[in-house]
């Protein structure tokens, strides 16, 4: 499932929690639940364990997952209503990684699309608004972006910045990063000799 | 490099440069595209890129590779930076009047000249500029940069709001190259100049309009006649998102019966942009 071991994103995201709901009694897995008085978890009991956690769990069917509060009706409609405003960065960061990864497992049909719903609204706002924002300032909507949508702003404007630099550029000729370095090695080695 | 002792130091740095240029395009091979398409992981990236760009070469290039061993933090997420963009477009062509008699020049990228005062002759344009800088030669203005030709452009360019007419495709460097180093042999230097930056801002209003109907259904966008310039800098972005939308839109995870629609004008819109049609 993972798509990169070694991607540090990836590692942050399994972190998050989920509240899944066992449907078995579970022997000495009481240390995962802090409320508990047991070393065992009761079937049917309710339970926050990270994703990665759930993710195999779930595969052996040993829990259901519930989908945590920001997939839930409530938020749903809110995007409907205005998908760029929605303030996803204060929820989850990795609003759209978790979701992928959820869908799958999750008994909710319909996280997919919505998904891909929100991800098209939000693109365009985000596409028109940063290619034209001013290059110093950090925007205020940068905070309500997630993770992968803050990359994705960044990639535009970089790239808006690089061509505003060309275009606006002063002196064409560029000096090459060695030359500085070799003078000021041969600057160090004569203070040395004098000395 | 090598360096030709019968040429003096000027022509030292001009094949200087020559090689370099043909350094990098050796550098990137069109056979090593076939073996990275075998992946399946990156296949879709690369047909993507493949479409988005008109030549192969400006886009087969896995890492950057800076060119004069500059420093390239700031400017990690596009593949090639202005200043990259404009010294590929010095390989056009454009035609001078030299002033003085030299013999033909054999450089690795072709033979140019041999030069006769007063008789035009075709060179690239870097070899251009460096004369004209010696005050060796007098440039002449490239056909589709004239008044009329640019007027017309601007006002098909505002008349469809689908499609790009063709330009060159490297017409933003090569003007802003000529009016930098040539404006004594242009003809009406501050209307041209003018129309070319008001055919890049209508141009670059109908790729981002263009661009906000992308969907999830969306595996590729034609994007006929569009200029280096354009392409490089819309590259980071727009590749980056159509993976995402590549990611979202897997069969299993969304179910064909979908409640939400777009609206019926972006959704109208996006059909007739998917059509793929031969060239």
């Amino acid at each position: 499932m993972a798509n990169n071991y070694y991607d540090l994103d990836d590692i942050l995201m399994e972190e998050e929690y989920v509240s899944v709901h066992f449907r078995f009694e579970a022997k000495g897995l009481g240390v995962l639940d802090p409320g508990s008085e047991h070393d065992d978890i009761e079937a049917g009991a309710v339970v926050d364990i990270p994703l990665w956690l759930a993710h195999d769990l779930c595969l052996r069917k040993f829990i259901t997952i519930k989908l945590p509060y920001f997939y839930n009706e409530r938020i749903r409609k809110e995007i409907q209503a205005d998908a760029s405003c929605v303030d996803l960065g204060r929820w989850c960061p990795y609003f759209y990684e978790m979701g992928l990864r959820l869908a799958p497992i999750s008994p909710d049909q319909t996280l997919g699309s919505f998904l891909l719903y929100c991800l098209q609204r939000r693109y365009k706002e985000m596409l028109c608004k940063s290619l034209t924002v001013a290059l110093t300032t950090a925007p205020k909507f940068l905070t309500l972006l997630t993770k992968e949508e803050i990359q994705l702003f960044e990639a535009a404007r970089d790239s808006m910045k690089a061509y505003n630099k060309w275009w606006f550029q002063g002196a064409r000729l560029e000096r090459a990063p060695v030359l500085g370095r070799k003078r000021r090695l041969n600057a160090l080695l004569s203070s040395f000799e004098l000395t | 490099m090598f360096i030709h002792s019968a040429l003096g130091s000027t022509e030292i740095a001009l094949l200087d440069k020559s090689t370099s240029r043909d350094r990098l395009w050796n550098r990137t091979p069109l056979s090593s595209l076939s073996g990275i398409t075998e992946q399946r992981a990156e296949l879709c990236t690369w047909d993507r890129l493949l479409i988005l760009g008109r030549t192969a070469e400006l886009i087969v290039q896995p890492a950057r590779n800076s060119m004069a061993g500059r420093a390239s933090t700031e400017l990690e997420s596009s593949l090639f930076s202005g200043a990259e963009v404009e010294f590929l477009a010095e390989d056009d062509m454009v035609v001078i009047v030299p002033s003085l008699r030299m013999d033909t020049l054999h450089l690795i990228c072709g033979d140019f000249g041999p030069f006769m005062p007063q008789v035009p002759t075709s060179v690239p344009l870097w070899l251009g500029i460096a004369m004209k800088k010696r005050g060796k030669c007098r440039l002449r203005a490239p056909e589709w940069m004239s008044v009329e030709n640019l007027t017309q452009v601007l006002e098909l360019e505002r008349e469809s709001p689908q499609e790009f007419q063709p330009l060159p495709f490297h017409y933003v460097e090569v003007s802003r190259l000529l009016l930098d180093n040539a404006r004594d042999d242009l003809i009406d230097v501050y209307m041209v100049q003018t129309l070319i930056e008001d055919i890049r801002n209508v141009r670059f209003h109908k790729v981002q309009s263009g661009l906000q109907n992308l969907s999830g259904k969306t595996h590729a966008v034609k994007l006929k006649n569009l200029a280096a310039m354009e392409v490089s800098l819309i590259r980071p972005f727009f590749v980056r998102a159509l993976e995402k939308f590549y990611l979202h839109d897997d069969e299993e995870l969304v179910q064909p019966s979908q409640t939400e629609t777009d609206t019926p004008l972006a959704s109208v819109d996006r059909l007739s942009r998917r059509v793929l049609r031969p060239r």
